[in-house]
Order: C-alpha cells, then sequence, then structure tokens
C-alpha cells in the first residue's frame, strides 16, 4: 500500500466505511460470478457465448442461468461490477438524505439520475 | 496484425491469443495501479492492434476494466482519509455527463466511423503523454484564491503526509474550471474508453489547489462512476463482448492488487517513461492503421 497517510476525514466515518464496503463486495460477487462463468466455459466449451452480450432476453436468460449456462454468469459478473459505482452513489444519497444535506442529496440525486439514463439509452440502442 | 484473434464467433480463439490477452490485461492493470491512471489508455490501442478487435467493442472492455481497477483501488484511499469524498461527488457530476455524452456520440454519430473513433484517439493520447511527461507535484497555496461554491460544498481537507508525516490542510479553489475539465475528461472516458484520471489528477493538482496524492486517490474514487456512465450505455446497447471482457476484468482485478501491493517499490521514473513511449509507439501504430499502412 503506498498510502500511509491518515487524516482528520471531515466526512462521517459510516459513510466511508459503508463505501469500502460496498467496492470490496462489488468486486469479490463480480469476481467470482466471472471466474464461475469461465470455469462453466471450459467445462462444457465456449460455443456461443462471443455472441452474447446486450440484455438477454428475460425468459432465456433465467433458463439458461438454471441450466448453468457459462453466459448467464459471465453476463451477472458484468454487470454487478458495472453496477458497483451505481450502488456506491445510491449508498451516498442515502446516507446525505438522511442528515438532511440539501446540497449533496441535489449533487448525488443528480449523478443517480445521470446514470439511470445512460442504461436506458443503452436500452433504447439495443 | 490480425493474426491472433482472442475471440471468434464459436467462442474463444487460439489459447496462444487468450494467454497473450491475460497478460496484456494484467500490465494495464498493474502499470495502472502503480502509476494511479488507469489502464485504460493501454488497453484499447492493444486490443485494436494486438487482438484486432473493433475499436467501439475496445472501448467497452476498456470501460468495464476501467471500473474493476477503481473498485479494487478506491477503497484503500478513502479507508486511509486520502480521498476526498466531497470534491469526488462534486466533480462526479461533472464527468457522469460527460461520460454519458462520450458514450452517445460513440453509439450513434460514430457507430460505423471506427476511423474516426481511432484518430480522435490519437491526440487524446498524444496529450495524455504530454501530461504524464510534464507531471509535477505542485505546491499547494496555503491561500487561494476565495471559492464561495468550495465554501459552500465544504470542499476543504486535511490529510498526514506520508514521507513527512506533516499534517497539512488545503483549500480547493477554482471549482467552476474543475467542473469544466471534469466534463471535458468525462467526454473523453465515454468515447475512448479511458478513466480519465490522467486529465483529472492535473485538473485537480494544478488548478483547484489539491494536494497530488489527494488529487490521485480521489481520481480513483471518481473513475468507477465516470466509467460507468459510458459503460452502462455499451453494456445495455450489446456491445460488451463477454468472451472478451471477463478474461481481461479479471487479470486487471490481479494486476491492480499487484500494482498496489508493489507499486510503491517499482521505479516510478521508468515506468512513467515506458508509459510515454507505449502511448507514443501506439498512437503511432493507430494513425499507421487508419490511413491502411497497417491492415
Amino acid at each position: 500500500m503506498s498510502e500511509l497517510a491518515t487524516s482528520v476525514a471531515r466526512d462521517s466515518p459510516t459513510m466511508r466505511n459503508s463505501f469500502v464496503r460496498e467496492l470490496r463486495a462489488g468486486v469479490a460477487v463480480s469476481g467470482a460470478l466471472l471466474l464461475l462463468g469461465l470455469l462453466a466455459v471450459a467445462w462444457h466449451g465456449s460455443a456461443g457465448i462471443a455472441g452474447v452480450s446486450g440484455v438477454p432476453p428475460l425468459s432465456q436468460f433465467g433458463t439458461d442461468l438454471l441450466a448453468g449456462q457459462a453466459w448467464t454468469f459471465l453476463w451477472l459478473g458484468v454487470a454487478v461490477l458495472a453496477l458497483t459505482p451505481v450502488v456506491r452513489v445510491a449508498f451516498a444519497l442515502a446516507q446525505f438524505a438522511q442528515v438532511k444535506d440539501r446540497d449533496y442529496v441535489g449533487l448525488t440525486a443528480f449523478v443517480l439520475a445521470v446514470l439511470g439514463v445512460s442504461l436506458l439509452v443503452g436500452v433504447t440502442a439495443a | 496484425m490480425s493474426g491472433l484473434v482472442v475471440v471468434t464467433a464459436a467462442g474463444f480463439g487460439s489459447l496462444l491469443a487468450l494467454l497473450l490477452l491475460l497478460a496484456v490485461a494484467f500490465a494495464a492493470g498493474a502499470v495502472g495501479a502503480a502509476l494511479g491512471t488507469g489502464g485504460g489508455l493501454f488497453l484499447v490501442p492493444a486490443l485494436v492492434l494486438l487482438f484486432d478487435v473493433d475499436i467501439h467493442l475496445a472501448v467497452a472492455a476498456s470501460l468495464i476494466s476501467v471500473i474493476a481497477t477503481s473498485s479494487a483501488s478506491a477503497s484503500f484511499g478513502v479507508e486511509s482519509g486520502l480521498t476526498n469524498v466531497r470534491l469526488a461527488m462534486f466533480l462526479e457530476t461533472g464527468t457522469a455527463i460527460g461520460g454519458l455524452a462520450g458514450a452517445i456520440i460513440a453509439v450513434t454519430v460514430l457507430a460505423a466511423r471506427s476511423n474516426v473513433l481511432a484518430f480522435v484517439f490519437v491526440p487524446v493520447v498524444l496529450l495524455a503523454a504530454l501530461l504524464m511527461a510534464s507531471s509535477r507535484d505542485r505546491d499547494i497555496d496555503p491561500d487561494p484564491p476565495p471559492d464561495a461554491l468550495a465554501r459552500r460544498l465544504r470542499l476543504e481537507g486535511e490529510y498526514i503526509g506520508p514521507a513527512t508525516g506533516i499534517h497539512r490542510s488545503y483549500r480547493v479553489t477554482h471549482t467552476r474550471l474543475g467542473l469544466v475539465f471534469a466534463g471535458l475528461a468525462g467526454i473523453a472516458s465515454g468515447l475512448l474508453g479511458i478513466g480519465g484520471g490522467i486529465f483529472k489528477v492535473p485538473a485537480m493538482n494544478g488548478a483547484m489547489n489539491v494536494p497530488l496524492r489527494v488529487a490521485a486517490a480521489t481520481s480513483t474514487f471518481m473513475i468507477g462512476v465516470t466509467a460507468a456512465a459510458g459503460a452502462l450505455v455499451y453494456l445495455f446497447a450489446g456491445d460488451v463482448v463477454l468472451a472478451l471482457v471477463a478474461p481481461v476484468v479479471l487479470a486487471v482485478f490481479v494486476g491492480t492488487i499487484v500494482g498496489r501491493r508493489y507499486g510503491h517499490t517499482a521505479p516510478i521514473s521508468r515506468l512513467k517513461l515506458l508509459f510515454i513511449a507505449v502511448l507514443v509507439v501506439s498512437a503511432f501504430l493507430m494513425v499507421a492503421r487508419g490511413v491502411g499502412v497497417l491492415a
């Protein structure tokens, strides 16, 4: 670790801890799903996964997931990773709302809204 | 240059290509973490030039890997108190909207124009190399010009210097200029698949009076959201090729951890030179490929 600096942080330690836990959980879950997916590829063979991306049809996703299809694990792993920063912003919004910090509720709500628009633009462009 | 196809219509290409892909992603993660820039600047040209991946798909893969780098390393800065969380939340408004705009441009106007995108990449890469070459730890001003927005948002901070043990506090200034830089870094991120830390760190350190180490930690924290604004567009638009992204992300995770663990023992000035050299060479190769010298 290169940063040994500590500081008298002016942000709430609760919020910092929630970020640390959330980021580490996101990395762990996403990494586990990707590893599982690649092991499934090694076991079952990789046929079919190259073309699969984007939003899968929900019905097919469910049955494929239960059948242990590799692509469902890989897609979930990538989705969990992509949503990790989004959840972090949502955590911040909730905690700023709790202490009624209006400026930061506004800033974090704006960022969350932009990320929501990103998702919608992607779905529409698909 | 198209011999190493890592992903085919049927799944993975050759084992050699897969191993080389893992090595490149590991290096991007490790060097990115050691220098605090993220590995996106290497990954896109590497995927395009070595593996013949379409630049749009390379950008999408790179954005996902930028989120991997950020999520895996940002928690350390947050935990130690180095990251200025408030400043990150403020600047994220700019980087998120920029990231969204960049990704929209890439999937609409430039959707069928991979060559144009490749040419946009070149000046940005060269600018990044220039910034890296001229980067230095600019001393912070103990009494910067007053900034009403910084005061209202309580953007000031303090930290204890890791080498010196000296307690330092700093006051943030030029918030509006910083927000403009954040927006531009966001556009570059969504369009080109980079985290944009290479632009955010000098903007925070040079314009906003933030100490370099705080700027680097805050940038690492922010690039996850910056990249997500673009990545969500690509992911749900179907531009994320799982067979490409899954091994890249896993290798970037490992690279990031190794880069963080051993980064301080690495010869940083030589790493920087290597970084600059790779950027300049990849910019040159992207041009050569774009004009048809390299098929």
